[in-house]
């Protein structure tokens, strides 16, 4: 499996035209939504042991940083809740290199830019994501998470 | 660090047009146009390449060997589960990678089987540690390898998937070196043929084999067998023979192709410590593994308690 999944733009970046309808029904920015996902077993995987693979949230909010590192790219990012206040949101995708593949670069992600990540959230409450989608402020859409065609 | 044991992930069941249902075990992993075993799925993959390694004409080396070196694409969705497993947000799926016995099923022993979902429910998957896969899970976890053979040695480095993915192999028949229990092992390699058979012994046994929980111990055999079928695919198998846990032996086997430019740097460590405070805080404890005496304490006590 894994094959031809991939579209990518003219800038090389890797779009996902699915993943592109499931954010397009979430509400705007600061907001946190969250959505039951399709239903399946707990298996007993690393992802799945730190993050709520049954459920996914978007936020939206405002780059601090990015570190394009292994096996886990991070970035950290501000939102600004319903009651005005801003909270830190720390989003881990697959790997740099892999983001690197894909066409991801640094000046797609600039600092300050506004962006909204699509993710599974951490099961300890705390606000970090497992990403599947970056929005960016073009709408144009970047795949964060795991696919199997790389795998 | 989480990725080296990531499999299927919620969004990719939305990420294109030809995914299976969520819950179906896929029958295809895909087609390689062109080669004389096309289909990638690992039991179909196995027999065309037994038949069609009696007729390979492999690229060889100056000495006359059949010549691995270069870029290699694992083809097996093997490190969820040996066995045949659906897709769910959580899981690529797969058929089984096990070609004999011929079931596809894991001949596992009562206790072991019974073990394996203890540790399932208890035990990280080693990767998110960052900890070694074993000679065999190093093949089915990492993704992306490069081969360096010359007279003595097939050297391998990959990436993704699996921590520090390297392996030295000898192949000048000098002898195993003795207990000196290591993640990868001891292996020794020698040619039967075209075919380079690698026996590892002296593996610590400090990994799961899988995401399920299943196990060998540090008493374990393994043997894998290199056959080049063309000059774009390796058929690969590997015998697992731990009688402290299993059965009988078995024989898991998958392609590997031949169309990756590079392999990169990936370290491990960079990012392990924020992953493993989520999963500490959720209760996890990374796999201990087992050794042949304890396995064989604890077949006792499990069948005194039946």
């Amino acid at each position: 499996m894994g094959h031809g999944r991939q579209h990518r733009d003219g800038h090389g970046n890797v779009r996902t035209t699915a993943m592109k309808r499931s954010i397009a029904g979430l509400s705007g920015a600061g907001a946190v939504a969250s959505l039951l996902f399709a239903a399946g077993s707990h298996s007993h995987h690393s992802v799945a042991v730190g993050f709520d693979m049954q459920r996914r949230v978007t936020v939206t909010g405002t780059i601090l940083d990015m570190e394009w590192i292994n096996p886990h790219a991070r970035m950290s990012f501000e939102v600004e809740d319903e009651n005005g206040e801003t909270q830190t949101w720390v989003i881990s995708f697959t790997s740099a290199n892999n983001l690197f593949r894909r066409g991801w670069r640094s000046i797609h992600l600039p600092v300050g830019a506004t962006i909204t990540v699509s993710g599974f959230p951490a099961r300890d409450g705390s606000n970090e994501l497992y990403a599947g989608e970056t929005r960016l402020a073009d709408g144009s859409t970047l795949f964060g998470g795991n696919a199997p065609g790389e795998c | 660090m989480f990725s080296h044991a990531i499999t299927g992930f919620a969004a990719l069941a939305l990420w294109g047009i030809a995914l299976p249902v969520a819950g179906q075990i896929s029958t295809s992993l895909g087609v390689v146009e062109g080669s004389v075993c096309p289909d990638n799925s690992h039991a179909i993959f196995h027999a065309c390449a037994l038949e069609a390694a009696e007729n390979a004409t492999p690229p060889r080396t100056p000495e006359g060997r059949p010549d691995f070196s270069g870029y290699w694409l694992r083809r097996a969705w093997a490190f969820e589960s040996l066995e045949a497993h659906p897709e769910t947000p959580d899981d690529f799926g797969a058929p089984s990678a096990i070609v004999e016995p011929a079931d596809g099923l894991l001949p596992m022993q009562a206790w072991a089987l019974e073990q394996s979902r203890i540790n399932a429910e208890r035990y990280l998957h080693h990767n998110a540690a960052c900890i070694l896969a074993g000679p065999a899970g190093t093949m089915y976890m990492t993704s992306r390898f490069q081969f360096m053979q010359d007279e003595t040695h097939l050297v391998m480095v990959g990436e993704q998937l699996t921590t520090h993915p390297y392996r030295i192999i000898p192949l000048d028949g000098r002898p195993h070196i003795g207990y000196i229990p290591m993640w990868n092992g001891d292996p020794r390699g020698r040619w039967e043929g075209d075919t380079l058979v690698v026996e590892t012994r002296h593996q610590n046994a400090k990994y799961l084999l899988d995401q399920r929980g299943r196990f060998i111990t540090d008493e374990a055999r393994i043997v894998e067998r290199f056959t080049l079928i063309e000059d774009g695919t390796i058929h690969y198998r590997a015998t697992f023979d731990d009688p402290n846990v299993y059965t009988r032996p078995f024989t898991i086997a998958f392609a590997f192709r031949r169309n990756v430019p590079e392999i990169w740097e990936e370290a491990c460590f960079e990012t392990n410590s924020e992953p493993m405070r989520l999963y500490r805080a959720n209760g996890y404890r990374v796999y201990p593994g087992i050794t042949g005496e304890q396995a064989r304490a604890m077949r006792a006590a499990w069948e005194a308690a039946q």
